[in-house]
């Protein structure tokens, strides 16, 4: 036995039996919180069946809520835009006018360029419509038909309703994801148009593209810009009520994102 | 061998191999787990690093977004509150939900301070539950635009509420040092002077049970990551990082990842690299040699992420728990390398400042 394993046997003597009851009580704990933090990890096992989901999941979440599969199984590789137009009612003659749709993302884009540490800003619309994507994806043709329906005078909640009449396709939740996610677009949208254009808003409308990177072979032939867009269609929506603080607040990343100078 | 030794049965062969071979070394292992458990507090310097690392990357969150703070989280992020019903934070989200700009401001201005104590070791504990509230409060408003970085900071600092981070390069710890040499303090003054106020045999493996799940937390985390790559084509094809880094979303400097990901090797060896540095970190670290070369591979990724994709915090936050893998020798070193460097400095400083003052 050389001298500091001596030294240990003596230290150890000093302190109390508790405190080994004590210490593997600790480790215990250390281990159970590990083994559900990698059964939340992992994906779906017959553990996690065994101990259930819900268990884990009420455990984990909020405070320890974790998701490592970033950028896997295949990484990012699709470039969206989130565009907003509005009705505008001149307030001296009345006149209605549609407005040209600006992408918000387009702008959010400018604000990564050259900058090694970009706001946050920078995600706004574009997460907004990935998540309106997954919102839309669990639904029926008939669904994404009554998406593009127009809610303006009918009260958005009508098309909650709608959503759900119909068979198959996305469950209650599913369409409440997406009914919130409309309100966040209709919010943005509403937003946007007070600072780019003059006048009252009648109506807005939101509508996003995606178009994917080139494949790497093709990389000197073209870049994101060039490849073929697909284009998702919502309908009018009665704007978001918003108060004048709200409104003069949102104004910078207004300007930024429809790089409106 | 005398005769009475001879005729007690415990000298058989076999009992003698299930001592010396099996009973020993379990005692001996016994022995040295207790004594890691309870006899001190481990990865101090490593710590106490961490603690200026993540405090540093939430700084650098506050900095970064103060100019859009309001409409980010404050009284214009009306966007947001469709996300914020779904919240299961709940009432922490309610610690920023002011709709005065000025009280929001002074708010996050706090916040901010909260980060700068940590990062200085100023009222430690206290201020990392602060920040860790205060962060999760402000950052979970808008959930839809956080990333894993507010994930693993928020965890780690948990942590750390049960840990001694201020051991080294900390106000806390010059604090303690200035202690008068007067015998047993009262309750109050320990507590003023930041001093143990428990016996170590429950703070010490409070401590050491903690790192251990920071370090479990970090093994799995790496792990996962690169088991989920692994059954991705992109990252088996060895292409899968010129997809992201050619979005605008990730164009930082879009010349510099083009330059990188255009070059066939280049974009091979960064992707399977990606995918290496992280599936081989957790075992890496059993071997002196290994363990450098995992650290090294993990400053690199982690860097490349920070600079490449724009994300220098997220990064951080990740790197900042890895620092607790350096050992104590190294940040000694370090803290040693550092010091002659300014001391050089300081000496060329003068000679210049002296040979300026004479007299031509």
């Amino acid at each position: 036995m050389d001298e500091s394993a001596a030294e240990q046997r003596r230290a150890l003597k000093r302190i109390p039996w508790g405190a080994r009851l004590f210490a593997g009580l600790l480790v215990l704990v250390m281990a159970v919180h590990t083994v559900i933090i990698g059964i939340w990890v992992a994906p779906r096992t017959p553990v996690q069946d065994e101990i259930g989901s819900d268990t884990v999941r009420s455990y984990v979440l909020p405070w320890f809520e974790q998701n490592w599969s970033i950028f896997a199984p295949n990484p990012r590789r699709v470039a969206v835009t989130f565009e907003v137009r509005a009705m505008i009612e001149d307030p001296e003659t009345g006149e209605e006018t549609v407005t040209e749709w600006v992408d918000m993302v387009d702008g959010e884009d400018q604000i990564v360029w050259n900058n090694p540490a970009p706001p946050r800003t920078s995600k706004i619309a574009r997460r907004t419509t990935d998540n309106l994507n997954s919102a839309r994806s669990p639904m029926n043709d008939d669904q994404l038909n009554q998406l593009q329906a127009d809610y303006v005078e009918t009260p958005i909640a009508q098309l909650r309703e709608d959503l759900l009449s119909s068979d198959g396709g996305a469950a209650a939740a599913q369409v409440d994801a997406y009914m919130s996610m409309d309100e966040v677009a209709v919010s943005l949208a509403t937003g946007m148009a007070h600072h780019a254009w003059e006048g009252e808003i009648i109506h807005v409308q939101y509508r996003t593209t995606h178009r994917p990177a080139p494949s790497y072979a093709q990389r000197e032939d073209m870049t994101v810009d060039d490849t073929d867009r697909g284009t998702r269609e919502y309908g009018w929506r009665a704007p978001a009520e918003l108060t004048d603080q709200q409104i003069e607040l949102f104004e910078p990343y207004a300007r930024q994102a429809g790089d409106l100078g | 061998m005398s005769t009475s030794q001879k005729s007690e049965p415990q000298n058989s062969p076999l009992r003698h191999a299930v001592e010396t071979s099996v009973l020993r070394p379990a005692e001996r292992w016994s022995v040295r787990a207790q004594a890691w458990l309870l006899l001190s507090k481990h990865a101090l310097y490593g710590l106490s690093a961490a603690r200026i690392l993540v405090g540093i990357a939430l700084l650098g969150v506050l900095l970064s977004n103060f100019g859009d703070r309001h409409v980010l989280w404050g009284p214009a992020s009306f966007w947001a509150e469709p996300h914020r019903a779904s919240s299961e934070f709940g009432a922490l989200l309610g610690i920023f939900s002011t709709q005065s700009t000025v009280l929001f401001t002074v708010l996050y201005l706090a916040l901010m301070g909260a980060a700068v104590a940590v990062i200085l070791g100023w009222r430690t504990r206290l201020m990392i539950l602060l920040l860790v509230l205060g962060m999760t409060g402000l950052v979970e408003r808008a959930d839809t635009l956080g990333d894993q970085g507010d994930n693993i900071a928020r965890i780690g600092l948990t942590l750390m509420l049960l840990m001694n981070v201020t051991a080294h390069w900390s106000l806390d710890a010059r604090r303690r040092r200035q202690v008068p040499p007067r015998g047993e303090l009262p309750l109050g003054k320990k507590l003023w002077y930041g001093l143990p106020v428990l016996p170590g045999w429950i703070t010490h493996p409070v401590h050491n049970v903690a790192l251990m799940a920071l370090a479990c937390q970090i093994f799995i985390l790496y792990t996962a990551s690169a088991l989920y790559k692994v059954q991705g084509e992109l990252w088996q094809e060895g292409t899968a990082l010129h997809y992201p880094l050619s979005l605008h979303e990730y164009g930082v400097f879009p010349w510099l990842n083009s330059l990188l990901t255009g070059d066939p090797f280049m974009v091979t060896v960064l992707t399977y690299g990606s995918i290496f540095v992280q599936l081989f970190f957790a075992v890496g670290l059993l071997h002196p040699v290994t363990r450098r070369l995992a650290l090294v591979g993990i400053i690199f990724f982690h860097g490349g992420i920070a600079v490449l994709m724009g994300l220098p915090w997220f990064s951080l936050a990740m790197l900042a728990f890895d620092a607790i893998f350096v050992s104590s020798r190294t940040w000694r070193q370090l803290g040693l390398l550092l010091r002659r460097v300014r001391a050089h400095r300081r000496r060329r400083r003068r000679a210049s400042a002296a040979a300026a003052a004479e007299p031509r």
